[in-house]
């Protein structure tokens, strides 16, 4: 048996729910990860621009933190999109090479003699390698597709797409089991932790269901909504996936594609907001302000990273809203 | 700070360093003079002692430890102020042990120096 | 999907191949992380509430860790251990039972008095409470008697009325600045759901309880009601004084406790909470009750003068009557400047209306009971070991008279107590603001030395010479000495972090340090001399850093919990222990060694980590095959053979064979220096003895096959750059060591497993101790368990994890034998000298 269909068969029997919630919990990582990549960003810009003084030791770390940083990116990606795992270990490789370049093409370079000290900040070594890797991580002027953000937005396609392939086994599982359809809308209803081992006996309502996001999102729609109103009225059947403080939620609908994931706990400073959708959906009349949106390819991704629990809690509510309101 | 101004020599071989400092630390009006070679900054220091050295720990000719040395010899109650690279801090630690008022890690900004600065400047001062 | 269609097959091997890497690098890499938060867990479990909230999201990610490397497992393997998944998720569905049940039923009384011998949990009765507690211990008759509804009632009353969501759900959709008319009705709504409460009969019995007991001490009482929280911001706001209810009959006590604590949703309160944004309901209050004291004068203390902190003065404010106008704002009060000393003395009087005089008196107060204030203040700083914010009241009837007599009724009666709280002093040093500075990069003082024990702390710093009387150590100070002695075990139960300049890790300091858990670095160096100035200090023990000032908020609350806690003699135990870091596969070896046999998240790790390993050097198993094509056999003299795989290129490319200096792993490197050290003695007694014996023969005196492999197979090194994992078989024994070693510190580890041998249990358990101790004494964390030896050495610098390396190699080579040598217990502490003075022919 070739890896790729065993990869694909890991969920024997009856586990496709379980199989389900792993992966669920391994994109929630994948998120994370993502997440570290994008502070690592943010902590080179902030060097860059912020007067700080800096060395070429603090350089040369942090693009080793990226490159450690998107591999465990890359290797989640791999395991929640197999077929594509071959393609993206290679773009790795990619980066990984040009990550050793930029470290070595930098060295090499003769340091500034005396009789040029007077020449601008920029023209310093360190200065110049952090330009570089900044230009690397996400620059807007840099060729396309040779960014790591470049990449990531791929990574980021690749594995949504194999989440919500009709064909993930993962989704297969759903329509197994009718106690996961939820008695009160039109959701399927996953208790992210509990449904792995045992799925639950009866129907679930909404509701009554114990996750702090997942109520938040639906504060404001009536007993009889749920389905979604408007320009969203194609979405469909929902699968929300959940635990106490995190919601994993998105449709079935295979014309709407639309992504929302969030942990909201307050306890720790990792909470967050995420979505994506296709490029047909306008996310403007559709999210609160202070979200940072990219568009891509591939279609729109939209966060909120460094916000407390209870704006997140008030996003989702807006988001309910214009989603199902 | 409407005392006297503060004489203060920066001594890092990266350049950058003393480059980018100097316009910072002088705009609070002390006077700052920048060196990139230990035996230069030292030769300079021999013919005027200096309130506060800050020096980068790592140097091609002259490490910072052999000019902290041979500063406070000259000078006992000059503070020296030691600039360290990233996982430096067993030197550090050295530094400290043999004198040298505080330290500072890269990346740092100038305005954290500046305030390990007024600490020294205090101490000068009591 | 495949590019080269005619390569596919190879290909997919090739991408097969690369993708097994990736999965061991990344279960190892994740059963570091989970190690991690493993030894974070055990320090937190032994002094804090084992329901404590804050636990409870360390424990979901050590979960989810754990999950994750169960799905690489199994990709790893083929799916060989879905029992793994069964046993996770249910791991983590228990421990979430045990956060969500009824905390009652761990023991946690919903009632408590304050006059009670035992240290409280600062958590559970609040800090106020806390803080009388504390007074009461020094200043028996001038704290009078009380008792709190502790945040466990707080829990039930909104767990029992379903108020939990709907709460939250309330204030979460609030926006403060747009709509003050929404946000006052939602405020009210909440008041509402809390007075309309029902208080459940067993807090009501509590409470009657109590106020029945101090009846017959203060017949026809009236009450006090207050918050015991302290105000969130650790400045004097006067937040708090809003949740006083006074003047309260005994009937209608119940109706005040709600209000009370209805009082913590006012406009004002929930503004400022949202502004900081604290969860409203994770953090649960504790009521006070104490009857009222009938006050002829009342006020506030504060231990050194705010505007003026070097200038040697207490300041004390006064108002005749009841001190809550006062502090409210409603009354203004006269404020006495007294010196500090000796023998203190007013030493100014400003008076709430008129001129300010150097000294001057009121009408409503002595000015012996204003000296008298100042110098139990000044007996309280010492007790406590900084500056205090207090509020005090004269009583008008003394009431302590034993006779029953009415006592004296004017202005010279009893001082008495009402609360102590730190007073932050806005010093030049700390900047204009208390507020504790939470700026990431702010730098040590100090960093480096060894950790004896992690964890972090915070207080005020005692530096003792070795002369010095210990008694005067104050309960949860920071205490610096030069060199460890003895006697400080005396302290250790009450003081919130340990500095030694010097110190040896294993001497019997450091053994008393861990055992009670105090967060401990010795061998800070000489420059830790430059700590004496400071006032407050924070302590990271896990980092190895020395900070100036209040740096983690909260982390004060936890090492007084922890103070306390130990106090109690709280034992490493309890469901939650058990469950999350019990280790019950001790023996891989044994039948019981399996997934569903794992009882703890510890049990998964250690089995994922053995599983993990042994699949990647395929122990008579198919996937083997891989491995060996890609595997490259050291070339060496020494009698080790090693096979070493490559994850990256720092072995070369083609070559079947390899030198060990043309590895260029940094991890591997050291250790080889260490193994190949010259000094070392090869001599294999065994084997030559045994020479010309069959092999079966041989395996049969020896111990047989115990381990996962067979003395004659080879053993494995994975290595990279910055990275090596070995698995090593040197003599019938298993030895495996992990080290990451690069620029930064941050990630660099190096950790270490050892277990079996050939000789008999005894001695094997005797070179384990071996072990155990010269580990301890380089500066390594150790755990021992018979003869499993589990050791690390986390987050040094590249250097110094390169020699933890060494002498790791040379450690395996000195105790290949040992088992057999050591015949009694004795010889531990004798081969242990012999190697760290490295007498290295010892162990021929």
């Amino acid at each position: 048996m070739q890896l790729l269909e065993k990869l694909k068969k890991l969920g024997h029997k009856n586990t496709g729910i379980r199989d389900f919630c792993i992966q669920t919990i391994r994109f929630k990582k994948f998120l994370e990860n993502a997440r570290s990549l994008l502070d690592l960003f943010e902590d080179g810009r902030e060097k860059f621009t912020g007067e700080y003084i800096f060395d070429r030791h603090y350089v040369v770390s942090l693009i080793d933190s990226v490159v450690e940083q998107l591999g465990m990116m890359v290797y989640d990606a791999s395991v929640l999109a197999p077929d594509r795992g071959e393609e993206l270990y290679a773009a790795y490789d990619r980066h990984k090479l040009a990550a050793a370049n930029l470290i070595e093409s930098n060295g090499s370079r003769p340091n500034a003699g005396p009789s040029e000290s007077l020449a601008a900040d920029r023209d310093d070594p360190e200065y110049q390698l952090l330009s570089d890797a900044l230009m690397w991580f996400n620059g807007k002027n840099a060729a396309a597709h040779t960014t790591v953000m470049e990449l990531m937005k791929k990574i980021f396609f690749f594995v949504i797409q194999s989440l919500e392939s009709p064909g993930s086994p993962e989704r297969q599982a759903l329509s197994e089991k009718s106690t996961v359809l939820a008695a009160d809308k039109d959701f399927y209803l996953i208790d992210l932790w509990k449904d792995a081992l045992a799925l639950p006996e009866t129907q679930r309502s909404v509701s009554d269901f114990n996750s702090v996001p997942l109520r938040h999102l639906l504060m404001d729609v009536d007993e009889t909504g749920g389905k979604a109103k408007g320009h969203f009225q194609k979405s469909g059947a929902w699968v929300a996936a959940a635990s106490e403080y995190q919601l994993s939620l998105n449709t079935l609908n295979p014309d709407f594609q639309f992504r929302l994931e969030t942990l909201a706990s307050g306890y720790e400073p990792s909470d967050f907001i995420f979505i994506f959708a296709d490029s047909s959906t306008n996310l403007d009349t559709l999210l609160p302000k202070g979200f940072h949106v990219e568009n891509s390819d591939y279609g729109r991704f939209a966060w909120n990273l460094d916000v407390s629990a209870k704006t997140i809690e008030d996003s989702l509510m807006i988001i309910g809203r214009n989603l199902f309101g | 700070m409407n005392e006297q101004p503060l004489k203060i020599m920066v001594i890092d071989d990266e350049n950058i360093v003393g480059k980018r400092l100097k316009p910072a630390l002088e705009k609070t009006g002390d006077i700052v003079e920048a060196f990139e070679e230990g035996e230069t900054a030292l030769a300079r220091f021999a013919q005027e002692p200096f309130d506060i050295v800050v020096t980068d720990i790592r140097m091609e000719k002259i490490d910072g430890i052999e000019i902290l040395e041979r500063i406070l010899a000259k000078s006992q109650r000059t503070k020296v102020i030691i600039i360290t690279g990233y996982a430096t801090v067993e030197i550090a630690r050295e530094a400290l042990s043999k004198g040298a008022f505080d330290f500072i890690a890269k990346p740092f900004k100038p305005s954290d120096l500046r305030q390990i600065i007024e600490r020294a400047s205090k101490e000068l001062r009591s | 999907m495949s590019i080269y269609p005619e390569k596919a097959a190879d290909h997919e091997k090739e991408y097969g191949f690369r993708f097994r890497y990736e999965t061991l690098r990344s279960l190892l890499n994740k059963n570091g992380y989970a190690l991690q938060i493993l030894s974070d867990l055990e320090a937190d479990l032994n002094h804090m509430h084992h329901y404590d909230k804050r636990i409870k999201r360390p424990i979901q990610r050590l979960i989810t860790e754990s999950l994750l490397m169960a799905q690489e497992l199994n990709l790893m393997t083929e799916n060989h251990y879905p029992d793994l998944y069964d046993v996770i998720f249910q791991l983590r569905n228990k421990t979430d039972q045990l956060f969500s049940e009824d905390h009652a039923e761990t023991g946690q009384p919903l009632v408590w008095q304050l006059e009670e011998q035992t240290p409280p949990d600062p958590a559970l009765v609040g800090g106020k409470a806390f803080g009388l507690w504390r007074l009461g211990k020094y200043f028996k008759d001038h704290v009078p008697p009380g008792f709190v509804a502790t945040t466990a009632a707080y829990n039930r009353i909104i767990e029992d009325n379903g108020l939990h969501d709907r709460i939250r759900i309330l204030l979460n959709n609030l926006d403060v600045t747009e709509d003050a008319t929404q946000f006052q009705s939602r405020t009210r709504t909440i008041r509402q759901m809390i007075r309309n409460a029902a208080v459940g009969k067993e807090i009501e019995n509590g409470i009657k309880e109590q106020t029945e007991r101090l009846a017959r001490q203060f017949p026809d009482t009236l009450w006090a009601v207050r918050s015991s929280a302290v105000s969130e911001d650790g400045t004097r706001s006067f937040a708090g004084q809003f949740d006083s209810e006074l003047q309260v009959e005994t009937d209608d006590l119940i109706t005040a406790y709600l209000h009370v604590i209805a009082g913590r949703f006012t406009d004002r309160a929930v503004k400022y909470r949202i502004h900081h944004d604290f969860r409203e309901v994770d953090t649960p209050m504790a009521v006070l009750f104490m009857p009222m004291v009938d006050a002829a004068a009342a006020g506030v203390v504060y231990t050194s003068d705010t505007k003026a902190p070097d200038a040697e003065q207490m300041v004390i404010s006064a108002v005749p009557g009841l001190a809550n106008r006062m502090v409210r704002g409603e009354v203004p009060a006269d404020t006495f400047l007294v010196s500090k000393g000796k023998k203190p003395a007013i030493t100014r009087m400003i008076p709430a209306a008129g001129e300010s005089k150097e000294a001057g008196t009121v009408d409503y107060i002595a000015s012996e009971k204003i000296l008298e204030i100042a110098q139990i203040a000044a007996k309280a700083v010492e007790y406590f070991g900084h500056d205090l914010d207090m509020e005090w009241a004269i009583d008008k009837t003394d009431k302590t008279d034993k006779t029953g007599k009415t006592g004296k009724t004017d202005k010279t009666g009893r001082v008495q107590l009402l609360q102590a709280r730190q007073l932050n002093i806005a010093s030049a040093e700390d900047g204009p603001t208390v507020k504790p500075s939470q700026r990431k990069d702010t730098l040590p003082v100090i960093e480096g030395g060894i950790t004896i024990f992690p964890g972090r702390a915070e207080g005020p710093l005692t530096v003792l010479g070795p002369a010095d009387d210990l008694s005067g150590v104050t309960e949860g100070a920071v205490v610096m000495v030069e060199q460890p002695r003895p006697e400080l075990a005396a302290i250790l139960p009450k003081i919130a972090a340990l500095l030694v300049m010097e110190g040896n890790p294993v001497g019997h300091l450091a053994t008393l340090v861990r055992e009670f858990s105090v967060p401990c670095i010795f061998r800070l160096g000489e420059n830790a001399g430059i700590l004496s100035g400071k006032h407050i200090i924070s302590v990271n023990a896990t980092r190895r850093t020395v900070y100036a000032g209040i740096r983690w908020p909260g982390i004060r609350e936890r090492v007084l919990a922890r103070i306390a806690a130990g106090n109690r003699h709280q034992k490493k135990s309890g469901p939650l222990y058990d469950l999350v870091l019990g280790l019950n596969l001790l023996d891989p070896d044994a039948p019981s060694f399996k997934a569903k046999h794992c009882q703890s998240v510890h049990d998964t790790l250690r089995f994922m980590h053995e599983m993990s390993v042994r699949s990647m050097f395929g122990f008579g198993d198919k996937q083997s095959r891989g491995w060996h094509k890609k595997s490259r056999k050291l070339v060496t003299d020494l009698s080790v053979k090693l096979d070493l795989i490559a994850l990256d290129h720092s072995v070369p490319e083609g070559a079947k064979k390899v030198l060990p200096e043309q590895v260029h792993s940094i991890p591997f490197k050291a250790l080889w220096r260490g193994v190949s050290d010259q000094r070392l003695i090869w001599s294999d007694r065994w084997e030559k003895e045994m020479r010309g014996m069959p092999a079966d023969f041989k395996e049969a005196v020896l111990g047989g096959n115990r381990g996962p492999r067979r003395a004659s197979d080879r053993n494995y090194a994975i290595v990279a750059k910055d990275y090596m994992n070995l698995n090593a078989r040197f003599a019938y024994h298993y030895a495996m060591i992990d080290a990451m070693v690069g620029p930064g510190t941050e990630h660099n580890h190096v950790h270490f497993r050892f277990r079996g041998g050939g000789a008999a249990d005894e001695n094997r358990q005797r070179r384990a101790r071996f072990l155990e101790r010269v580990l301890r004494e380089s500066g390594f964390g150790v755990d021992r368990s018979g003869d499993l030896v589990t050791a690390w050495f986390r987050r040094y610098p590249r250097k110094d994890s390169e020699k933890a390396l060494e002498l790791l190699g040379r450690l395996m080579v000195c105790s290949r034998n040992l088992d057999a040598v050591m015949k009694s217990d004795d010889a531990i502490k004798g081969y242990a000298r012999y190697f760290i003075d490295a007498q290295f022919d010892m162990f021929g």
